[in-house]
């Protein structure tokens, strides 16, 4: 009797690295050893069971431990203007990041979190370590302490490059404005002097300490690092995330979170360093599951102990206020995600031209997807952010904005090599309006796996 | 006119009474010997409280088919339909067997929205995001194992095993499962489980009888299950 198979076999999709610089190679290694760890521990333990000697479905045997591994490797050109350094010193799109989770349940309502990060194989560090709680079974509290994910905002917690259709982050994110919680401009004509720089900043006739972090200097000599400034700070600091206390309630259609804890949107800390707190809540509503609507408010510390100490009156206080709205539709392949924060910082100079009124900022984001394939997704996103202004004796006297407003373009495409692994390959553009380094475009390619 | 009675009569019974009694039927059990994993992989850091508790697939379930069925079975084609709800973020059936050319259906049974997907090269497909109350259907037209997988939540998973004959039977949740209809003849008799490497039985079935065969699936039992070939 003729037969035939009742199938045919299954194909595999085969992962490739590159790697051509030796920092590359290293974080490729990195990765690879990670990606090794997470699968090895998830292998069977030496204890099996026999499908008739337990209750219920095997399945139903969670384990306590969880391990996970994100790792991504983006490759792009350097960037002169800084549109896309993170407040790490490092180019977004120059980035080799590798971040390894774990959890643990210690019993059903308590589980403690830890991640290790390391970008551009730099030593390691404690990107989040806090422990969940849920004190009642049948009410939907939770409270999460220790350095927690952050509360504010619909892009924080989102960080990792599978939510992300692109390769950057928002500019309210990411982009590094010329306000440093380690020092006070002295008047307004201070602060203007620096617009459109970002990044290192070191304003006119400032005496303090140029960079406040100790591990920047070198350890033989005490000297402060070549680069010395002060660092410009984001309105929302994504890439640090937030110590302190949170506590969280769910309802059928809407989520309330509210926390307390250290520094400020710009500048989470983990060691406090101006007796501030932050009081910070979100309000999530879901009329539909096809639509998110997010509401969020923050009130911090901003200013350094060290730049309070600088001479005049009410350097003191200083707080960054913060209040955004999100919107998340998604329907069939078509997500649209859209934010605006509106920030604003009390800034008091000790000398006139004073600032009068506190720093603000708007930033606006627009971003779509839409997936044209299984494993194909095309993806774009708007971006902006506006400054308030100011008057001082430059510029004429006349109102200028005290940071050189920003915007961005960025359109990508990005392919699916296996559930958890894609490649994007993305352009974006970037103007700053301010007298130089207007435009700049970059393209880049990402890969993204979790393990 | 008894003549032509009884002629018609013994057609009909050759054609397919009479026929389904002169095949046989496998039958059994299959035990899964199916590992407790120490770690899992589904961690989500960035949420602020703990993982919700939801009913876990019974991931002991197996498939137990022929490897090498008659060539007239491929030539049947019934046009089918199936079924995978998607409840408490749960995929159910967590394993679903079928033959070529089954239409199965995804309704959302849940509260939120779900996006299922699948990657395999038998049937790549993506639903998209819909809501509960809504269901997407996928037409399966090749032979394979398709995984399925929700985009928005990662915990969930499920298998269909796409057949091209219809000798194949999924084990119930004691684990027995009966394959009918089998013409006589010697075949090889595999037990698929998605955790564990399956295993192949010869079985020799005879005409209305009934082949007992029980299969144990442990870690080390065989190929794995992607190593299957025809």
């Amino acid at each position: 009797m003729p037969t035939r198979g009742a199938w045919l076999g299954q194909g595999r999709v085969s992962r490739g690295s590159a790697s051509r610089r030796r920092g590359w190679k290293a974080t490729c290694a990195l990765t690879a050893l990670l990606g090794g760890i997470a699968p090895a521990l998830a292998q069977p333990a030496a204890g099996t069971r026999r499908s008739g000697e337990q209750d219920g479905p095997a399945g139903a045997v969670t384990p306590r431990a969880a391990v996970g591994v994100d790792a991504t490797l983006t490759f792009g050109p350097a960037d002169p203007a800084f549109f896309n350094y993170t407040d790490y010193d490092e180019n977004a799109l120059r980035l080799a990041l590798v971040s390894l989770g774990a959890s643990y349940r210690l019993t059903h309502w308590l589980e403690a979190v830890a991640e290790l990060q390391t970008a551009n194989t730099s030593r390691a560090r404690v990107s989040a370590l806090f422990v969940r709680v849920t004190p009642w079974r049948r009410h939907p509290v939770h409270l999460a302490a220790g350095r927690i994910p952050p509360v504010f905002g619909a892009f924080a917690r989102s960080r990792y490059a599978s939510d992300n259709p692109l390769i950057s982050a928002p500019l309210a994110y990411q982009y590094l404005s010329t306000l440093t919680p380690h020092a006070v401009p002295s008047s307004a004509d201070a602060l203007l002097a620096v617009r459109g720089r970002g990044w290192y900043v070191t304003y006119p006739g400032d005496t303090t300490p140029p960079v406040d972090d100790p591990s920047e200097y070198d350890p033989d000599s005490g000297a402060a690092p070549p680069t010395a400034g002060h660092r410009g700070v984001a309105l929302v600091t994504s890439s640090r995330w937030d110590t302190g206390i949170v506590a969280r309630v769910e309802g059928a259609a809407l989520t309330v979170t509210g926390g307390v804890t250290l520094g400020s949107l710009s500048d989470p800390r983990v060691d406090e360093n101006n007796a501030g707190k932050q009081i910070v809540g979100r309000l999530t509503w879901r009329p539909h599951p096809a639509l998110a609507v997010g509401v969020s408010a923050a009130r911090g510390a901003f200013t350094s102990r060290a730049a309070r100490g600088t001479p005049g009156p009410g350097t003191g206080g200083s707080p960054q206020q913060a209040a955004g709205v999100d919107v998340d539709f998604s329907r069939g392949h078509v997500r649209v995600r859209g934010e605006v924060i509106r920030s604003s910082w009390r800034i008091r100079t000790p000398l006139p031209p004073r600032l009068d009124d506190p720093l603000a900022a708007i930033a606006a984001t627009l971003e779509a997807r839409l997936r044209v394939s299984p494993r194909i997704d095309l993806a774009a996103r708007g971006d902006w952010i506006g400054f308030s202004k100011i008057a001082g004796t430059l510029y004429g006297g006349r109102p200028t904005p005290w940071d050189a407003d920003v915007a961005r373009a960025e359109a990508g495409v990005s392919y699916r090599l296996s559930r958890h692994s894609r490649v994007k390959v993305a352009y974006q553009h970037n103007w700053r309006f301010a007298a130089t380094r207007r435009t700049e475009g970059f393209p880049a390619v990402q890969l993204a796996i979790r393990f | 006119m008894t003549r032509l009675l009884v002629l018609a009569t013994a057609a009909w019974l050759a054609g397919t009474g009479w026929a389904w009694a002169q095949n046989g039927t496998i039958r059994g059990r299959v035990d899964v010997e199916l590992p407790s994993p120490a770690v899992g992989r589904h961690l989500d850091v960035a949420a602020h409280g703990t993982a919700r508790v939801r009913p876990a697939p019974d991931r002991r379930r197996a498939v137990v088919y022929l490897e090498r069925a008659p060539q007239a079975a491929f030539e049947e084609r019934r046009p089918a339909r199936a079924r995978i709800d998607q409840r408490n973020e749960t995929f159910v059936p967590h394993v679903l067997a079928i033959t070529v050319g089954t239409t199965v259906d995804f309704p959302n049974n849940d509260t939120t929205y779900h996006n299922v997907f699948s990657l395999s090269r038998p049937k790549p497909f993506d639903l998209g995001r819909y809501a509960a109350g809504r269901s997407r259907a996928v037409t399966f037209d090749r032979p394979g194992i398709v995984r399925v997988f929700c985009d928005i939540h990662s915990h969930m998973s499920a298998f269909i095993l796409v057949f091209a004959h219809r000798y194949f039977a999924v084990t119930d949740d004691q684990g027995r499962y009966r394959i009918d209809d089998v013409p006589p003849g010697t075949y090889v008799v595999r037990a698929w489980n998605e955790a564990v490497p399956s295993a192949g039985r010869e079985a020799v079935v005879r005409a209305g009888e009934a082949v007992t065969l029980d299969f144990v699936l442990r870690p080390s039992s065989g190929p794995a299950p992607r190593d299957v070939q025809p």
